[in-house]
């Protein structure tokens, strides 16, 4: 049933043109050189440290590592980090 | 992200966080809406981040449930400000009377500065600036204001012309015009006196010059009435002519008077409205509500305050609001023409000097029309037809 709705919420998005992260509740992620990055659609911090941030999504994760990371502002769906940026990586996306 | 102001006057903590999963006290925040900015790792155990006041005395439960323990770093904002302010209150009533003291000394009349009078003047000015309570040390709102002291004063002095005030900061100065020595008797040279005007001459004092003129005798405008060349054939000289010849003067006046007039007057009813006046708004501080008269008059009153050489947007209203009643008066035909007779014999007396007599005074005719009453009347009054003509030529 699950992957039922997957797949209509797939298909919505490329017939009717719809953006994917609202109709699929996937994570919208924008970056401002590797000083910012600003993740809205996040399902809560699973891991903070200086070097390394890791975020739960609808479906699996987002890891942000680099370095001196400050969680600016942080708000039930959205996200903004300072810092230097290295890499952003997803885990566990089926 | 807030504004910067209002966090401060919320009042922000800088905490640390210790627990072995720091991260799970975010997401307990971040489902129970609590404001988490600024979020920084000290070391494995231990989260550094801001939050307001407000929440973190609320957060007991949070803590609990996800077995982290916080410590409070450094406190910001205006509640803290306030706290400290209120435990050091000597120095927060310092600040006040500071500010009370500057603005009394700035409300002070320091100095009377007095200038054109002669010592006498002065000190008899000193004396009548006292009595109005103008003196050193007093404070500048209670005081009347320079219009009224110029007019107290201008009355109260009989030695002086006319007293000029200003109020410069808080210095009182006064221009004083001192009177003149009365005018000393000019010298004449050798003149005529003749007729001002067509009269009916009724009486004559000469003191100097020869009469040309009798008594009961009409005489002209500009006719000789006493002559300055006196004495006869080889002993003729001029002398200046001196003398008053009363005549009698005619004269025809009009007066119109309406019928119905309307005019404002008192009832006595007032009420007094208070404001203070800040950048041109002004505050009511005592006397609200509606007024409650059809028909009134606001006399307004204004007092400044001044800080140091500024005066201070800040001034202080008085609006006393007369109640006024619309009066129609109406007069009979009759009533009008009386009333026309008597201003008319009052302006005539304002336009005649102190010698000068009424004789008697007749309604020549009257008109009405639209309303108006329009009387002529025919004076007959006695005054003085002297009028100087010097001699040209004499020898």
């Amino acid at each position: 049933m699950a992957r039922l709705k997957q797949k209509v919420k797939k298909w919505m998005t490329r017939s009717l043109e719809l953006p994917a992260d609202v109709v699929m509740d996937l994570p919208r992620i924008t970056m401002i050189g590797h000083l910012h990055i600003y993740i809205e659609n996040h399902k809560g911090v699973k891991k903070f440290t200086n070097e390394e941030l890791r975020l739960n999504l609808q479906q699996g994760e987002v890891l942000i590592t680099g370095k001196d990371f400050v969680l600016k502002t942080i708000l039930p769906e959205e996200i903004l980090v300072e810092g230097r940026i290295i890499d952003v990586r997803y885990i566990n996306i089926s | 992200m807030k504004k910067f102001w209002t966090k401060y006057l919320k009042g922000t903590v800088i905490v640390r966080v210790e627990g072995e999963h720091a991260e799970t006290f975010l997401n307990y925040c971040l489902n129970h809406n609590i404001h988490l900015w600024d979020i920084k790792r000290m070391n494995e155990f231990e989260l550094e981040l801001h939050m307001f006041i407000d929440d973190a005395l609320h957060i007991k439960k949070a803590l609990r449930e996800t077995g982290c323990r916080l410590r409070v770093i450094q406190k910001n904002g205006a509640p803290f400000i306030i706290k400290r302010m209120i435990s050091r209150g000597g120095f927060i009533i310092g600040m006040l009377s500071f500010f009370v003291i500057v603005f009394l000394l700035s409300n002070m009349v320091w100095k009377i500065e007095i200038s054109g009078a002669d010592p006498k003047t002065e000190h008899h000015l000193r004396k009548v600036v006292n009595e109005l309570g103008i003196k050193r040390g007093k404070l500048l709102f209670r005081l009347p204001d320079p219009r009224e002291v110029q007019y107290f004063v201008t009355e109260k002095m009989d030695e002086v012309t006319w007293v000029g005030v200003t109020l410069d900061g808080t210095t009182f100065k006064f221009k004083v015009v001192q009177k003149e020595l009365p005018e000393e008797v000019k010298v004449t040279g050798p003149q005529n006196l003749i007729a001002k005007k067509k009269a009916f001459i009724t009486d004559m004092f000469i003191e100097q010059g020869q009469p040309k003129v009798e008594r009961n005798q009409l005489v002209q405008k500009g006719e000789l009435l006493v002559s300055g060349n006196i004495g006869k054939d080889k002993n003729t000289r001029t002398v200046a002519a001196k003398g008053k010849v009363f005549g009698e003067v005619w004269y025809l006046t009009e007066v119109t008077l309406p019928l119905e007039s309307t005019f404002e007057t008192y009832t006595g009813n007032n009420i007094d409205k208070h404001y203070l006046t800040i950048f041109g708004k002004n505050i009511p501080i005592w006397g609200y509500g509606e007024v409650p008269y059809e028909h009134y008059q606001v006399l307004e009153e204004e007092k400044s305050f001044r800080m140091f050489k500024w005066e201070l947007p800040i001034t202080y209203l008085r609006r006393d609001v007369q109640e006024s009643e619309q009066v129609v008066r109406n007069y009979t035909e009759k009533e009008a023409i009386e009333k026309a007779r008597e201003m008319a014999n009052e302006e005539m007396e304002n336009q005649l000097d102190d010698e000068a007599k009424i004789k008697s005074g007749k309604i020549l005719h009257h008109t009405m029309d639209n309303g108006k009453v329009n009387v002529s009347m025919y004076y007959k009054v006695i005054e003085n037809i002297v009028k100087e003509q010097p001699i040209i030529g004499g020898d």
